[in-house]
């Protein structure tokens, strides 16, 4: 997948490296989702998101088990230039889905190559969204998703699509 | 030669030569029929679809065979059957006063078999994408949707 003259996963790059600086004014990402539902919060551009749906956890769940890799694990090639620079970054994107005790756990996580890390990478790549879909009785389930702010809007819509029982791809080169 | 006519001349040349896109071939009968809505979503930029269709030999390797471009009219694509392809799909969106663009593409592996159809959805909306291949024996039929057949799990077919 190539992506030509567009610099949003450089957005979203810079965006979660900030979100971990600004967290603990120390350069320190989570390294596993736990972490990332702990930290994300209280950091700048951090955001926690409730909201229900009205399906089973069950069907949310086949909605993530199908949809996240299919939709999800890919790699975008970033190509920017301009005067006197010329940059190449792929970003490989990485879903995990959990089935917990009436739970679901769908993790998302960006490895970049072309880029410094300036902190300890977590197997897969920095986190940059998880999203807990809790059953609440036979047709409604909650999710808590926690996400950046800034530059997720594309695979946040994707998500909550899918907790609805809709269908469609985030084009992760828009954010 | 005038100035004009040589610039004019250059410029075709040099916007053939940068894309090496070819048509697939249209000697094959129709067994797959893409359907395809695309929206950009705004008036300054647009989508445009197409899918550049591979084959895949036993060792799992791909082979560029040529693109069918999509639009609004129902396209009839001619695969062979019982033998592997790779179709990726691919939407590409630019702006009307930009030089900027930006490519995402969706594949999967489909073997296409003898005495079925494939109704092929192509969908581009608002920022999200889907495709859904449906099989089936007859138009009528309204069939079943194949899964995503990553090339990587190619020795499965």
């Amino acid at each position: 997948m190539k992506v030509q003259n567009l610099n949003v996963n450089v957005l979203v790059s810079v965006v979660v490296i900030m979100l971990g600086i600004l967290s603990g004014c120390s350069i320190k990402h989570p390294q596993n989702a736990t972490e990332f539902r702990k930290e994300l919060p209280g950091s700048m551009f951090g955001k926690k998101e409730t909201f229900y749906v009205k399906r089973n956890l069950k069907d949310v769940a086949d909605s993530f088990k199908k949809m996240a890799p299919k939709c999800l694990r890919k790699r975008i090639q970033t190509t920017s230039s301009g005067f006197m620079h010329y940059s190449v970054i792929v970003t490989d994107y990485m879903p995990t889905v959990v089935l917990g005790k009436n739970k679901v756990e769908l993790h998302l996580q960006q490895d970049m190559s072309g880029v410094v890390n300036v902190s300890k990478k977590p197997k897969g790549g920095y986190y940059m969204l998880v999203a807990d879909g809790f059953g609440e009785g036979k047709n409604k389930t909650k999710i808590d998703m926690y996400y950046a702010s800034v530059g997720s809007d594309t695979i946040v819509k994707a998500i909550k699509n899918w907790a609805n029982g809709g269908k469609g791809c985030p084009d992760l080169t828009k954010h | 030669m005038s100035q004009k006519l040589i610039i004019l001349l250059s410029l075709a040349i040099v916007s053939g030569g940068c894309s090496n896109l070819k048509n697939y071939p249209d000697d094959l009968v129709k067994n797959i029929f893409v359907k395809t809505k695309t929206d950009s979503g705004s008036f300054f930029s647009s989508i445009d679809s197409r899918i550049d269709i591979f084959d895949v030999d036993k060792a799992c390797k791909i082979k560029y065979i040529g693109t069918v471009k999509l639009d609004k009219k129902k396209k009839g694509v001619g695969l062979q059957n019982n033998k592997v392809s790779y179709l990726d799909f691919r939407f590409i969106s630019s702006g009307f006063l930009s030089s900027s663009s930006s490519s995402t593409s969706f594949a999967t592996l489909l073997k296409a078999r003898k005495g079925y159809i494939y109704d092929v959805l192509v969908n581009y909306e608002d920022d999200l994408y889907n495709v859904e291949i449906w099989e089936k024996r007859s138009k009528r039929e309204k069939g079943h949707e194949l899964d995503t057949i990553p090339l990587e799990e190619c020795q499965k077919l």
